[in-house]
């Protein structure tokens, strides 16, 4: 290891630190013992860092700072909890909470909902006005409702991302299902935008993604608990939705993760998970 | 992190971990992430005030009671980033390209160096610098809850802070005023 990639490797470590100790650091860290002119590099940097850090210790909040944020707490203390509150709030204002049926994007989608919905009445499901909706519904709708897949880009109304850790992220502080469990096909497609929508009054998480080889595609998730039929809430599962196209389900942290790839004839592998 | 939306919520008065524990707790600490991001004390009065009432409306039911710890310097660190996008839309196309880039070889800071100077000098960092470079001087964080606060793999945190404190040397080098300026977005 040359000498100044093991400075550049020692500016990062601390001694406080055990657990992050490669085998990069502890060959670096021993180079500084062989090499006496590091060796005293090493010091020089510990003794500044000790006096960066002594300098931040000094740094303390105001007085009145405390008062502030007390009287608040105080203030705070009866009310419920928000999670619209919650530590990000992305635009627009988390849970709009606007019915399904009264959003722009369904409009255009009237048509299609009608005979996917249609169906879904005739084969599927006998009695779909049950107190508990079917899985089969929440296929045949939400997806549809939700098909952002389009060419002409994501809707309004929803974030930008660029990571499932940030899709996670944005949803659960918005107070709607997340991704989650991702099969590890489906753990290969990079998340671009996520947005909200409501199904039959229950908050839904839309992650659309790119998967590379199969395209853009919408990932809804639900929780689980609203469906009636739970002996369909096992593990993972590869459906066709009404309209013949193939989508992947599978139930992770109490809900249920569908997905679809619109353009594709052929379902995405569903072995293994993330 | 194990933290969950859920009822009831905590209040100052209220069970572990109440409000008013994870305030005397953490604040001396939060405020020090605030100042070192923020450079200055209003601002960072301002986030640390947000972060708790975030906490207390929130709601959120922990595991482990440092994770109230994480949970707080997350929120303040996602208030910030939301602040200075909204003076930057796009993210900076540098960080990306600065995570591959190859180690530095800057000056090293001074060993005769100044705290108080040094801490302007962070306030000049670019904030992917400056945000894991004050937690590393916050002794008491360890790296991977840094990289967990910063949503960004331990690697990473690991280059920002090699990096960033050769950046950092650079700036405490530079002929001019320290501090006169705002802290880079």
């Amino acid at each position: 290891m040359n000498p100044e990639r093991a400075r550049a490797i020692l500016r990062a470590w601390r001694e406080d630190a055990p657990s992050v100790e490669t085998a990069d650091l502890q060959a670096a860290l021993q180079q500084s013992r062989e090499d006496p002119g590091l060796q005293a590099w090493l010091s020089e940097q510990r003794e500044t860092d000790a006096r960066v850090r002594a300098a931040l210790a000094r740094v303390d909040p105001p007085a009145s700072l405390e008062r502030e944020i007390l009287a608040q707490l105080e203030e705070n203390a009866g009310r419920p909890a928000d999670s619209a509150d919650g530590p990000l709030a992305f635009p627009p204002s988390a849970r709009s909470r606007r019915p399904f049926w009264r959003s722009p994007s369904i409009l255009s989608l009237a048509a299609s909902m009608l005979v996917l919905v249609g169906i879904g009445l005739f084969v599927l499901d006998p009695n779909p006005l049950e107190a508990q909706p079917r899985l089969s519904e929440f296929f045949a709708e939400a997806h549809s409702q939700a098909d952002l897949s389009s060419d002409a880009g994501p809707a309004k109304g929803g974030t930008a991302v660029q990571s499932w850790t940030q899709a996670q992220s944005v949803l659960h502080d918005q107070g709607y299902p997340s991704p989650a469990g991702m099969p590890r096909e489906i753990a290969r497609a990079i998340p671009f935008y996520v947005r909200t929508l409501e199904w039959r009054d229950s908050p839904v998480g839309v992650t659309l993604v790119d998967h590379p080889e199969r395209g853009r595609a919408v990932l809804l998730s639900i929780e689980a608990e609203i469906f009636a039929n739970p002996h369909d809430l096992q593990g993972e599962f590869l459906r066709t939705s009404e309209d013949g196209t193939p989508l992947v389900a599978w139930v992770a942290d109490g809900k249920v993760h569908t997905i679809v790839f619109p353009q594709f004839s052929q379902a995405p592998p569903t072995d293994g998970s993330q | 992190m194990g933290i969950k939306p859920s009822t009831p919520t905590p209040t100052v008065e209220g069970p572990f971990p109440g409000v008013r524990e994870v305030f005397d707790a953490y604040h001396a600490i939060l405020y020090r992430f605030a100042y070192g991001l923020a450079g200055q004390e209003a601002d960072a009065s301002d986030l640390v005030q947000e972060a708790f009432l975030r906490y207390a409306r929130s709601g959120v039911v922990l595991e482990q009671p440092e994770q109230a710890r994480a949970w707080l310097f997350t929120t303040l660190h996602r208030l910030f980033l939301r602040q200075i996008h909204q003076a930057r839309r796009e993210p900076s196309q540098e960080e990306e390209i600065l995570d591959h880039e190859a180690l530095p070889t800057e000056p090293d800071l001074p060993r005769e160096l100044d705290g108080q100077r040094a801490l302007a000098a962070l306030g000049e960092l670019a904030e992917h610098y400056r945000a894991p470079l004050t937690l590393f001087y916050l002794e008491e964080i360890p790296y991977r809850e840094i990289a967990e606060i910063l949503e960004i793999p331990l690697g990473t945190v690991m280059s920002r802070i090699s990096r960033g404190k050769a950046r950092l040397a650079s700036i405490y080098h530079e002929p001019r005023e320290l501090g006169a300026s705002s802290p880079k977005p």
